[in-house]
């Protein structure tokens, strides 16, 4: 290993870049904010300018006051919450069997599963919203979670990594009397910790920011989700941007903190989620 | 023996245990999409054999509907502007991102950790907040995107209005948003390099860019191919973005095949046509993925 | 074997435990008429509920529930409301733009006025073109909900700058072009920084040709011929109509398409004149800009025919579900009586669609005697298919005003896209 002793400029550059990388994504949430904290005439000021003259929080008052805010929160939070443990219970279940058992059908059904990546959602709005009417659960949150019980991608993560948990553990818990589904809740779901933290985020992320099937499933107000709520400052003739930027800033936050706890553990699980292909 | 008997059932079991424990645990997966996926997409297809909206009449038109998409200029610019659109953001996507993360992983860099967790931040916001967001920059007169290019003297315009820029401008909101989850992707796959390798060939007095050229990029190909894929699945079905931000123009510069297939299903009513191009769309990216599955396996 | 089982089964029972959970307790029918509206503004909003339950007083046999779905554009109500009706549980009486609803009615989803509220409409209502944009298909499937049709809008303050008499609005084409190129200023790039007339061509095609449609009448032109069974659009009026936009925008320099627009430019002061924009934007440029000293008036008239015709902005239809209940047209007539129109079409910001209305101390003011001037409303509907024909043409306009295509090539296009299209249906 050599060592340097004058200025090591490939370093300098390598930070710079990185340094850059930075203000380039921070940039645009400064203006976010900036934006939220001003009235009309500043937020069309030219030329445009960070720091408002006359901060306000009118905004942020005026979308609590236009719809109501705080329940978009709670039902983005059961919706996206329940949606993350059904998903992730199933789609490891799947992963197991796919992973660590020989059937026959199971490349098909393997097959058929990932088809469903690359298909677009509009295909599938009218027919399923039908079988949700169906069901007589037309405007209910149960409606906006029902298509994301379980996730193609979910499952086909869950299997890569369960494929590389070494079949003499799970062998050894079998001679020891445990069932099947003892082996898979005892040694599988403990061993997954890392992608299953992994896939909590993306589905909790995804479902958080979902737009176009509670637009159409719900209709109360009462029940609808954050991305809904982005909207009522987009009217049919013009954006007003200020209220709309601070109902964004108010539907990024929560998950942002969530994301800064739990960062550590995201970073680590997939460093660890064994993306070898 | 007999079928009926109890003990029949029970060798049955018995020699077919983990074929059956495997369609047990995989029962709640087959009904979900088999109800909730494939039925849905069954019925589409069928419909994209007819004509007309999902009430009311219906006429069956056969191939009729796919024939008139091949002579559909609206169609043809959409399948044009979502393969450009695809193939730019992939690129930009993973250029950049396998880019930064060979970066960081370099031995003498710090904070890493903090680098990292910035670049997420885009990933965990909502889309449609992005959207929004970058719609808002973008503005000609008061948006900061302008503002802060006027200071490296590149003039003003108006981004998402000229068909010249709509499209990069979009594309450039998309990458802005996703790259930080290829970097991560990456940096693991890199992780998993055995530093063995880089310190063999350093010592043999490569450099990093040759050690890099010849020794990592290709070992992390399984990432790249893994990357690569899921961008490209991505971009072709982008939707939100250019809904909220250009609605498909200027000119249909930014018109994509999502947002076609919105607009003859929901806005025309023409829902066996929609159902037609999601089906084309869907078959192309299944030959693109299949083609791209072969290339990669040499 | 039997370890699984047992937790096989409270997975599934967590499972469905949080299904019950969420599952909406369902009320207890009567004769509930369920109504969506597109929310406006607020102090509409709250006018609107407060009649509705003075109908609910008035009449407990037959309750009415009104939501307003606010915020989001047209695209994301109309995809809701489609989606609902498709499904079977769409609301019972809503509010609905009257092309894009018009394609509703053709499949199926509308029911027809009844005899006594189509007897009403035809004696009250002054315009025979919106009268028009309420059927389908010669049948009568709503009442007017708001009204709009298009004026332009000048700056009287950039007016009096440049030596043009604010009180003299531009009354033909020419004097429209030539204000407009007076107006424009530049600045020492040479990059436009106030444009002196700001037309639509951007944005979804139905806005746009929503628009320009005005100059097309005043041209003496159609989109369709007489009998809806060809396109028209192709004429020399046509190609005349968009040949303004075309001068305009590359002779003249007069609006750019990379200069902010509408309404917010105009409050901005970084355009001195709308084209054509309805009535809505008096209140907006009132509230965001009351130091702007504007006016209105009518859409200028083409040189060659000095013809008027206006049109163009949008009727809202309250439309009924051909599932709902009859009870449904009963509230219906009892909006569009004098006492709960006056109060809902004002606060609306809508014009007047019924005679009485027109004396209303809400429409003596100069601006909105513009509107009212012009007489010769046409309707939008002219065929189901309105909305797509509109958007075709509007697609269309755009493409000649980016310069892709000359007029005549654009509108010859154009009209054989919609020949086929009314070849179809």
């Amino acid at each position: 290993m050599k060592t340097y002793k004058k200025i090591d400029y490939t370093n300098l550059l390598t930070y710079f870049i990185l340094s850059l990388g930075v203000i380039i994504v921070i940039f645009p949430y400064v203006s976010m904010v900036s934006t939220a904290l001003k009235l009309p005439p500043e937020t069309m000021a030219y030329p445009p300018y960070i720091i408002p003259k006359n901060p306000t929080v009118d905004n942020f008052v005026m979308v609590f006051k236009k719809v109501p805010f705080a329940r978009f929160f709670i039902n983005s939070f059961i919706v996206s919450a329940t949606c993350l443990l059904v998903s992730l219970f199933f789609c490891s279940l799947a992963g197991f069997a796919f992973a660590k058992y020989r059937f026959p059908g199971r490349n098909i059904l393997f097959l058929a599963i990932l088809a469903k990546l690359m298909i677009p959602i509009h295909v599938q709005l009218i027919p399923l919203f039908k079988i949700v009417v169906a069901l007589k659960v037309a405007d209910t949150l149960f409606a906006v979670m029902l298509p994301s019980f379980i996730s193609a991608f979910g499952i086909f993560l869950m299997r890569q990594t369960i494929a590389q948990i070494p079949n003499e553990l799970l062998d050894a818990a079998r001679v020891d009397g445990l069932g099947e589904f003892a082996v898979f809740l005892r040694i599988i779901l403990p061993l997954s910790r890392t992608p299953l933290i992994t896939l909590a985020i993306i589905f909790f992320v995804w479902k958080w920011g979902e737009f176009l099937w509670p637009l159409i499933v719900l209709s109360s107000l009462d029940k609808m989700t954050l991305p809904l709520g982005l909207v009522i400052f987009q009217n049919r003739y013009y954006i007003e941007y200020g209220p709309t930027m601070a109902a964004a800033l108010m539907t990024i936050l929560p998950v942002l903190m969530l994301f800064f706890v739990l960062q550590r553990k995201v970073t680590e699980s997939l460093a660890l989620s064994g993306l070898k292909g | 023996m007999s079928i009926f008997g109890y003990g029949y059932w029970r060798k049955f079991v018995r020699r077919n245990r983990e074929t059956l424990t495997a369609y047990v645990f995989l029962l709640p997966t087959i009904i979900f999409f088999g109800s909730i996926i494939y039925f849905p997409i069954a019925y589409s297809f069928f419909f994209s054999f007819f004509e007309g909206s999902v009430i009311g009449e219906r006429r069956f038109v056969g191939l009729d509907n796919y024939f008139y998409l091949f002579k559909d200029r609206l169609f043809r610019q959409s399948m044009l502007n979502t393969f450009y659109f695809t193939a730019f953001i992939v690129i930009l996507e993973v250029v950049i991102s396998l880019g930064v993360a060979l970066l960081l992983n370099r031995e003498r860099i710090k904070f890493g950790n903090f680098f990292k967790m910035v670049y997420f931040i885009p990933v965990v916001s909502s889309l449609i907040a992005v959207a929004l967001l970058w719609k808002w920059m973008y503005e000609p007169r008061f948006g900061f995107f302008n503002y802060v290019l006027s200071f490296i003297g590149i003039r003003p315009r108006a981004w998402l209005l000229s068909e010249n820029t709509a499209m990069s401008a979009v594309i450039l909101t998309i990458v802005w948003k996703n790259v930080g989850l290829y970097i991560i992707i990456f940096l693991a796959g890199l992780k998993g390099i055995s530093k063995m390798y880089k310190e063999a060939a350093s010592v043999d007095g490569a450099t990093e860019w040759q050690v890099a050229k010849y020794i990592t990029l290709p070992l992390l190909k399984p990432v790249t191919f893994l990357v690569i894929t899921f961008a490209m699945i991505r971009g072709w079905l982008v939707f939100p973005e250019v809904y909220v931000m250009t609605e498909g123009g200027p000119v249909n510069s930014t018109r994509v095949m999502v947002f076609e297939i919105w607009e003859k299903g929901f806005l025309f009513f023409k829902m066996g046509i929609a159902c037609a191009e999601s089906y084309v769309l869907f078959s192309v990216i299944l030959l693109i993925t299949f083609i791209q599955r072969k290339l990669l396996k040499e | 074997m039997r370890n699984k089982i047992r937790e096989g089964t409270i997975g599934l029972l967590i499972v469905l435990i949080m299904w019950v959970i969420s599952v909406p307790m369902v009320s207890a029918e009567k004769v509930t008429l369920k109504v969506w509206e597109f929310g406006g503004q607020e102090s509409y909003n709250q006018l609107a509920g407060e009649i509705v339950e003075e109908w609910n007083v008035e009449n407990p046999q037959i309750r009415v529930d009104s939501e307003f779905l606010t915020g989001g554009t047209w695209e994301h109500y109309n995809a809701k409301v489609t989606t609902a009706l498709a499904a079977g549980v769409g609301p019972d009486i809503f509010w609905g733009e009257d092309t894009y609803s018009a394609q509703l009615a053709h499949e199926g989803f509308l029911s027809s006025a009844p005899d006594y509220l189509v007897d009403y409409l035809k004696e009250n209502m002054f315009s025979k073109g919106v009268f028009d944009s309420l059927a389908t298909e010669g049948v009568v499937r709503g009442i007017p909900g708001s009204v709009m049709w298009l004026g332009t809008f000048y700056n009287k303050d950039m007016y009096r700058e440049i030596g043009l008499d604010p009180e003299m609005p531009p009354r033909t084409w020419t004097e429209l072009k030539n204000y407009a190129e007076k107006l424009t200023l530049f600045d020492s790039n040479g990059d436009m920084i106030r444009s002196g007339i700001s037309m639509r061509f951007t944005g979804h095609g139905m806005g746009i040709a929503d628009k320009w449609s005005p100059f097309l009448f005043a041209a003496g032109g159609s989109f369709l011929n007489e009998d809806a069974t060809k396109a028209a659009v192709n004429s020399d009026a046509g190609i005349r109509a968009l040949q303004l936009y075309v001068d305009i925008i590359w002779k003249l320099r007069a609006d750019d398409p990379l200069v902010p627009h509408d309404a917010p430019a105009f409050a901005q002061k970084q355009t001195a004149m709308i084209s054509s924009r309805g009535p809505w934007v008096i209140g907006y440029v009132e509230t965001n800009a009351p130091e702007i000293d504007f006016g209105v008036c009518p859409i200028p008239r083409d040189d060659v025919t000095m013809g008027t015709g206006s049109g163009g902005g949008v009727v809202e239809v309250w439309r009924v579900n051909i599932e709902a209940p009859k009870e449904a047209w009963q509230f219906l007539y009892w909006l569009a009586q004098p006492e709960q129109a006056k109060r809902l079409l004002v606060s609306r910001g809508s014009l007047p669609p019924y005679k009485f209305l027109i004396d209303d101390p809400s429409y003596t003011s100069p601006q909105m005697q513009a509107f009212l001037a012009q007489e010769n409303i046409i309707g939008r509907v002219l065929h189901w298919k309105a909305y797509e024909i509109y958007s075709i043409v509007g697609g269309y306009i755009q493409q000649v005003c980016y310069r892709k295509m000359k007029a005549k090539e654009a509108l010859d296009a154009a009209a054989i896209e919609i020949d086929k299209l009314l070849k179809e249906s």
